[in-house]
């Protein structure tokens, strides 16, 4: 039986369950300010998106709006007359949830992810620079340290803890050495990415910031206090910031210190020991 | 502002600063991390280059008047709000008329930017806009600095940018700056070098002045200087601008 987009059957992850209509603004709206968050996973943008999100009546609710997931949830309810399963229009797609996503002071915001945008745009970079030009301002999101960057996804994605909550994942030696691979090809797709969101910062004719996770980790609040700096230009009022919305917590890092260490062994040509094993 | 690694390069209006900000894009080697056109940094960053361009005031202001007659210009959509559509009306015929407006500092709140305007009457529009990007802080300071001292000495122990770029030798001063203490930023120096030669302006007003320079009353030439004094005693203390 097919997910009915409108009652998904799987359990949403803190990301999707933002796609539902519980946090859809009223009434509808067109944005008078546009941005967009361009990055790669595990670049701090879960951080730093949440606590826009978290921000009362400001800079709308900036989430990954481009995820196969969200297209699916959202535009069944906003695009009703777009049949359940087939293609919708991006610029279709793009105007119905603006108005939806768009808060009291005209902001709307959207995650985007290299990989999700060339599932929908294609992979020229024109065609990718032709979407960015419908957004008044961009930011980037990079980390320098990509090895470290690949080591994170590849803890989450086989954790399925995407939203850090403080917690140190559990991974024993065995599982670790199994994520070898994840984290080569991790790390490949990222320093690809990373070039191209690069590019994109340096074509685009439009204000653009770009942070890196070193200053996020270094100091979280500082990194949010430029971006909110770079969002507002103009300064306006305070921020009034609520966590309705969990913002993620960092662990100790112990896990992906130790895969690190181990991966570079093993690309270094010395294979990790997992201890006597089974007898 | 256009922010590199090692570099970061402040955008004065109409100081040929889209020709350098295309420069830049085009050669410099390094990754960009920020791009606000005419912003002004809220502090120095460690180990960064700050460089900004400067413009002789009169020269700047006709070219700004310019701009308005090509319908341009956040200065001309000002005054096109406030109802003076008139000051652009008699073409280059109108330019003194329109000088004597911009200087007069009971129009401030509409010439210069909010942070700008409690030093309006000790500073012309051009001054300010050079002082807001080569000094970190002045836009926040602007309200306690009383006199030509006091903006002088803020200047001078808050000076962000490590070399003032002139527009009268803009070419040869990029050269000088990317032979040698930026030198290290061009991914390949020998064609970025022969670009700056070569490059025709962009985002330049069509100037209509090129024939007939106007020529401002003896009166209107002293206020200007009065009112620029900042650049004219700084940069262009040889210049006598051209009055009846």
């Amino acid at each position: 039986m097919a997910d009915n987009p409108l009652t998904p059957t799987r359990a949403l992850t803190p990301g999707a369950a933002l796609y539902q209509a519980e946090h859809d603004l009223l009434p509808l709206k067109t944005p008078s300010f546009r941005y967009a968050v361009f990055s790669s996973q595990r670049t701090g943008s879960n951080y730093l998106c949440r606590r826009l999100c978290n921000l009362t009546g400001r800079l709308g609710l900036p989430a990954e709006y481009l995820n196969p997931r969200a297209i699916k949830m959202m535009s069944a309810r906003l695009l009703p007359e777009a049949a359940i399963g087939s293609q919708v229009p991006l610029g279709r797609y793009l105007a119905a949830l603006m108005q939806a996503r768009t808060t009291e002071d005209g902001a709307f915001g959207i995650k985007v992810q290299p990989a999700q945008l060339m599932a929908l745009v294609g992979r020229q970079p024109k065609a990718m620079l032709d979407f960015f030009q419908g957004f008044d301002r961009i930011v980037l999101l990079t980390r320098q340290d990509k090895l470290g960057q690949a080591v994170s996804n590849a803890i989450a994605a086989q954790t399925g803890q995407w939203f850090g909550d403080g917690q140190e994942p559990s991974l024993d030696a065995a599982q670790r050495a199994a994520l070898f691979p994840a984290v080569a090809s991790h790390l490949a797709r990222y320093i690809e990415e990373e070039r191209l969101i690069l590019d994109l910062g340096r074509a685009v004719q439009k204000p653009v910031l770009r942070i890196d996770y070193a200053s996020i980790e270094h100091n979280g609040p500082a990194a949010f206090a430029e971006l909110t700096d770079f969002l507002l230009p103009d300064g306006g009022s305070t921020l009034t910031e609520i966590e309705e919305l969990p913002v993620p917590r960092k662990s100790s890092g112990g896990v992906a210190a130790l895969l690190r260490a181990e991966f570079l062994r093993f690309v270094g040509g010395e294979v990790p020991s997992f201890g006597a094993g089974p007898a | 502002m256009i922010e590199f690694d090692t570099l970061c390069y402040l955008q004065n209006h109409k100081t040929g600063c889209t020709f350098v900000e295309q420069f830049l894009r085009q050669f410099c080697r390094e990754d960009l991390w920020r791009f606000e056109k005419h912003r002004a940094p809220r502090e120095r960053k460690p180990g960064k280059f700050y460089f900004v361009n400067v413009r002789e005031p009169l020269d700047t202001y006709l070219s700004l008047f310019n701009y308005g007659l090509d319908g341009k210009g956040e200065l001309w959509a000002r005054w096109l709000g406030a109802g003076r559509g008139d000051l652009y009306a008699q073409g280059l015929d109108g330019f003194g008329a329109w000088l004597e407006a911009v200087l007069d500092e009971r129009h401030a709140p509409l010439v210069y930017p909010a942070a700008g305007v409690p030093l309006a009457p000790q500073l012309g529009l051009v001054g300010w806009r050079y002082l807001r990007l080569a000094a970190l802080g002045l836009e926040g300071a602007a309200g306690a600095l009383a006199g030509r001292d006091a903006i002088s000495a803020f200047a001078q122990q808050n000076r962000l940018v490590d070399a003032t770029v002139r527009y009268e030798s803009l070419r040869e001063d990029l050269v000088a700056l990317f032979s040698g203490p930026l030198r290290h930023s061009l991914r390949d120096p020998e064609p970025a070098l022969a670009w700056l030669g070569q490059a025709p302006k962009v985002n330049a007003s069509q100037r209509r002045d090129h024939r007939a320079a106007p020529v401002l009353s003896e009166a209107l030439s002293a206020r200007l200087r009065e009112r620029e004094w900042y650049l004219y005693s700084t940069f262009y203390s040889e210049r006598t601008t051209a009055h009846g």
